[in-house]
């Protein structure tokens, strides 16, 4: 029996803190079906997300320091920074950034790496899984308004301002409606039986 | 919690803020300001969930070698199982337990009994040194007496044979008395200085041995001496490269902090320099009306761009539902330029979405107090307003 495989995500992070390059092989064994399509899904090509993936896994490695201390799940972290690279990629594919904004280590820290903070209580892996179909019946009942905007804004990588030209309604409306639509999701959430 | 606060978490957890305003947020953030975290953390799982919905898919079979071999491999780390029989791999404890072994008695050691008076510590081994001392002087000192008698007797009757005191030395007859007597080391005069070394010949090491000794001390003292000296080298150049990497690294760290910074800044304020670059910059100063006390503001527009930013000073206080409406007065008629809610981290407010109307056809601008979110037509006094004269 493997090892690592006996032991949970946060073990798992706290081994990899410790400069164990096996306990984050098996973070990647059971976090990359997962992150691989959500890179693709936003980058929209194969080998840009395998690349994601690869930044994701060694960000996790050579800045494991920035993942909170407080042995918090890492469900929230991969997700989040496989996220963030990804809408970073596909915003530059598409010039939505400045020349300014050049990819230096300091740009990675600010705006890639997600700020896991106490006291935040990130899902694990487990429990998301086991409350996915009842987050699936939480955004069916969200309004088509509402899913599009968040599928533009999560998916498509769009920033406020270019949601709002790209419906051609105010930046104010668009932020609201971001707000409604993640908030409806909680509440959808904590109502489903 | 004010609505602009949920609209910016949401923003954040969706990903959709963009980089001006994504700095600011992390910047509260990292110090802990003005967001709440156990909020932001529900909002952070929710937005988490959103990939859960896909179908798996596995990456490429290559990923995974392409990824690791990346990384370095370290000591292998083992299971707890392994990690406790090993635990005693470091160099203190096999140091410590050779010594244990040594202390040890081996198994032949353990098998001879070694008597108490024979240990040879301290004082025990002084006194049975000089125990046997003395009773070797007497011994000899006896004999040296008897000799004396015998000699005696020898110049009186003539000698046939000679008895040595002791029974295993024999000295010859027939002259050669002398030379037998210079093989025989006598010892001193009881209660004359003898030298040690002559009575424990056999125990103690000769002179060539002491020179050696010696020769090996030096060379050992000499040895150490250079070792010691090479430390303190080796360790002093080392500690100062340590001391000098530090301060690199600490300069290198603050010179990152300062990089960041700036580049905080210019992100900050990028609209603005972008609109300072801009040719045709016209200034419009608004001034208070008695409503406003001692408020001011500063437009600052260009027509060809249609862009331009405004400044405001010392305003009075806004309730939380009321905004700052800016309007542009053409021809009697208010056109909306923008609706502000000002606080005290905004230095300036972004004018992009200013109306098609000729720059020459302005007459003014005016700034009215509004309900939150403005109004279609202005409805609230006037705090602020402006003539516009084009140069």
């Amino acid at each position: 029996m493997n090892y690592y495989a006996e032991l949970t995500d946060r073990q798992l992070m706290e081994l990899v803190k410790k400069r164990d390059k096996s306990a984050l092989i098996e973070l990647y064994r059971r976090y990359s079906e997962l992150l691989y399509p959500l890179a693709k899904k936003i980058v929209k090509e194969e080998k840009l997300a395998a690349a994601i993936i690869e930044k994701v896994f060694l960000i996790t490695w050579k800045k494991i320091e920035y993942y909170f201390s407080g042995a918090q799940n890492p469900y929230v972290w991969f997700v989040t920074l496989t996220r963030n690279s990804a809408a970073d990629s596909a915003r530059r594919n598409r010039g939505a950034l400045s020349e300014t904004s050049e990819y230096t280590d300091s740009y990675e820290n600010r705006f890639i790496i997600p700020r896991m903070k106490e006291p935040m209580d990130p899902l694990e892996l487990k429990l998301a899984e086991k409350i996915a179909p009842k987050f699936r019946n939480s955004l069916e009942k969200l309004t088509d308004a509402q899913k599009y905007v968040l599928h533009l804004a999560y998916y498509d990588a769009y920033t406020l301002d270019e949601i709002a030209d790209k419906l051609r309604i105010p930046v104010e409306t668009v932020r609201n409606k971001v707000k409604t639509a993640i908030y409806n999701l909680r509440d959808n959430l904590l109502t489903e039986e | 919690m004010p609505d602009t606060v949920k609209e910016m978490m949401s923003a954040y957890v969706a990903g959709c803020m963009d980089l001006r305003n994504l700095a600011q947020f992390v910047k509260f953030l990292d110090e802990g300001t003005y967001i709440p975290l156990d909020e932001l953390g529900e909002l952070q799982n929710i937005a988490s969930l959103i990939p859960i919905l896909l179908e798996r898919e596995a990456p490429p079979a290559s990923l995974q070698n392409e990824i690791f071999s990346q990384i370095p491999e370290d000591e292998p780390v083992e299971e707890p199982q392994q990690r406790r029989t090993k635990r005693k791999v470091n160099l203190s404890e096999i140091i410590k337990e050779e010594l244990e072994e040594k202390q040890k008695p081996s198994e032949e050691e353990e098998d001879i009994e070694i008597p108490e008076k024979v240990s040879f510590t301290g004082l025990e081994r002084e006194t049975v040194v000089k125990e046997v001392a003395e009773k070797l002087e007497e011994e000899i000192f006896a004999t040296k007496k008897s000799s004396k008698r015998e000699e005696k007797k020898k110049k009186e009757v003539p000698l046939e044979e000679e008895q040595s005191p002791h029974p295993h030395v024999k000295i010859k007859a027939s002259g050669k008395t002398e030379q037998a007597k210079k093989e025989i080391v006598l010892p001193p005069e009881k209660g004359a200085a003898v030298p040690e070394r002559e009575f424990f010949q056999e125990t103690l090491p000769d002179e060539s041995d002491y020179k050696k000794l010696t020769v090996w001390k030096i060379a050992t003292g000499v040895t150490a001496l250079i070792a010691v000296i090479f430390a303190i080298v080796y360790f002093s150049s080392s500690s100062s490269y340590e001391e000098e990497i530090a301060k690199l690294r600490q300069k290198i760290k603050e010179n990152e902090i300062t990089i960041e910074d700036k580049t905080e800044f210019i992100n900050q304020n990028l609209p603005l320099i972008e609109v300072f670059e801009l040719k045709d910059l016209i200034l419009v100063d608004l001034s208070s009306t008695t409503d406003a006390g001692s408020a001011d503001a500063r437009i600052l527009i260009s027509p060809s761009a249609r862009r331009g930013i405004i400044q405001f000073v010392n305003l009075p206080e806004i309730a939380g539902n009321e905004s700052l409406q800016l309007w542009i007065v053409n021809k009697g008629q208010s056109y909306s330029v923008g609706v502000f809610h000002p606080s005290e981290k905004e230095k300036f407010y972004h004018l992009t979405k200013i109306p098609f109307i000729p720059f020459d056809e302005i007459e003014m601008f005016r700034i009215t107090k509004e309900p939150k979110g403005g109004a279609e037509f202005p409805t609230g006094k006037t705090l602020l307003f402006g003539a516009f004269r084009i140069k």
